[in-house]
């Protein structure tokens, strides 16, 4: 098993600049690629403001966050990058055919010891792994947002990857201060298809007319602990994002209980996404 | 101050233990009342599991004419409509549904059946709100909210340990840690009960359909006698054996 020193992650969005971070804190070399300079630009200062606000938290020094920050080199080049670095961490947008690309592309620049993880949340890991050229070095490695506080990272091993390759992921994510967790790769993998089940019962007794919005959320945090119901939990994470999830886990698994509920499906249809749009499941006073 | 007649086999109900206090004075009975305990009652809480000693309790309430006060009865499974009518409490009788065995969550949802008045559901909501519940309404359907969303939780929890994607500890530690949840989905199965668990499982799919099928693993658990903390043994196992 090696240890990994530098990581090269691809795809800075909310995930990879989160992933980045956690990654230069704990003191690897890190690369945070991205094509579109302007979200490479955007995750270089969240990450900056991340670690000024951790030094104003008296989290960390002033001097911890400057190496922290040093250590983050921003590119737009894939074949320099995957020429210098020991892994990989897989953070591009939840499109199949975009990851397949790029792990063949990584493929061919990456040396042949580079483990690669996959952050997909969806994304069958095995199909990955074909599509990789190294299968039995392809793992994923699914973080939770936002990635500086959650602690969990699931990592689902796809059917021909190594037990060296988990035993490597799973070692950078105890140095990174996170807690991995090694599960099947089937679709949703653990939390995401419990959840799911959670969201859709809510969304359900909606369309069943148990209850309305406000009091179906009420009994379920209060009968059960939860800080938030499903309903408004759903409106804030997004009702596209929520459709979109459940939408591939009915496809995948065929079970009727991850049918899309059809609140969901008529709010979408409408432009109700959630917080973001003013309204969903609830109505908000946009700013 | 409020006098309830509490209906319960289990003499450390958590649930009772719950309401019992400054507003409420709680007479605790294990057997089917007579007509003097019901005397200077004004309500009566159910929680018989047992489905005959359920209807023989209820039965007797109905019977005895000079006491009109409400009920709200515990379901596991059947609707409120379902048990109104075959106790004969008819209009007074309130179904409801909360997890007796978690002792911090007040929590409790309301169901009128189709033959309930109004007044008696006022009543019953009255007596749980005063108590400092959170109370809802909800539809007369097997399940209600919550113990619905949380039976289908375990059973694919149950599903997914079965089908070798995890096992049950790491799935229980995943979702507190990713999700927030206060307990895993087998902590959870393994305090309310595996035999209520099951039976609401049942009475869900025969409302709802196949998507509620109890997973063969919950049934063999039964089967074994593996209710959860209260017999000792569940998914997990307790050291401190069964309470009840």
């Amino acid at each position: 098993m090696k240890q990994i020193q530098s990581i090269l992650i691809v795809g800075a969005g909310v995930m990879g600049n989160g992933i980045a971070l956690v990654c230069a804190r704990s003191g690897l070399e890190v690369c945070l690629l991205d094509l579109n300079t302007v979200v490479l630009q955007k995750a270089m200062s969240n990450i900056e403001r991340f670690f000024k606000g951790s030094v104003e938290r008296k989290k960390i020094t002033s001097d911890q966050a400057r190496d922290a920050m040093e250590r983050i080199t921003p590119s737009t080049d894939l074949t320099a990058a995957a020429q210098k670095t020991d892994g990989v961490i897989e953070a591009v947008v939840e499109v199949q055919e975009v990851k397949e690309d790029l792990f063949r592309q990584l493929d061919r620049h990456c040396a042949p010891d580079v483990i690669f993880a996959s952050n997909t949340s969806q994304i069958s890991i095995t199909e990955l792994g074909r599509a990789s050229g190294r299968p039995d070095r392809l793992v994923g490695m699914h973080w939770f947002n936002p990635p500086a506080l959650m602690r969990l990272i699931e990592i689902p091993r796809g059917l021909e990857t190594s037990d060296d390759t988990v035993a490597t992921v799973s070692a950078l994510a105890e140095r990174l201060g996170k807690q991995p967790m090694v599960c099947k790769d089937s679709p949703g993998f653990v939390v995401n298809r419990i959840l799911n089940v959670w969201y859709n019962e809510g969304m359900r007794a909606l369309d069943e007319g148990l209850a309305d919005a406000a009091h179906i959320d009420q009994t379920i945090r209060d009968g059960g602990g939860f800080r938030m119901g499903p309903l408004e939990l759903r409106d804030l994470v997004g009702l596209d994002v929520g459709l979109q999830v459940t939408s591939s886990l009915y496809r995948r698994l065929g079970q009727e209980k991850f049918k899309p509920p059809e609140c969901l499906r008529e709010r979408v249809a409408a432009g109700h996404l959630g917080r973001k749009t003013g309204r969903g499941f609830y109505t908000y006073n946009r700013k | 101050m409020t006098a309830c007649l509490y209906l319960t086999l289990d003499p450390k109900d958590a649930f009772m233990q719950q309401i019992a206090g400054s507003t409420c004075s709680v007479t605790c009975l294990d057997k089917i009342p007579a007509a003097s305990d019901l005397e200077s009652h004004h309500l009566v809480v159910e929680v018989f599991l047992d489905e005959k000693l359920k209807l023989e309790a209820l039965g007797a309430i109905a019977r005895f004419d000079h006491w009109t006060g409400p009920v709200a009865s515990l379901l596991y499974g059947g609707s409120a409509t379902e048990w109104a009518v075959r106790s004969g409490l008819g209009q007074r009788l309130v179904g409801f549904y909360a997890c007796p065995s978690l002792e911090d969550i007040h929590s409790a949802e309301l169901l009128a059946g189709e033959t309930t008045r109004t007044e008696a559901l006022r009543q019953v909501e009255t007596f749980f709100s005063d108590l400092g519940f959170s109370t809802i309404i909800c539809k007369d359907r097997a399940g209600g909210i919550f113990p619905k969303v949380l039976a289908a939780m375990i059973n694919e929890a149950a599903q997914m340990v079965q089908l070798g994607i995890a096992p049950m500890e790491e799935i229980d530690q995943m979702m507190r840690l990713a999700a927030n949840f206060p307990m895993g989905p087998f902590e959870w199965a393994d305090q309310i009960g595996l035999d209520r668990v099951l039976a609401m499982l049942e009475e869900l799919s025969h409302e709802y359909g196949p998507l509620y099928h109890p997973c063969p693993w919950i049934r063999r658990k039964v089967d074994a006698g593996h209710y959860g903390k209260k017999s000792g043994q569940g998914f997990y196992q307790y050291a401190s054996g069964g309470v009840s």
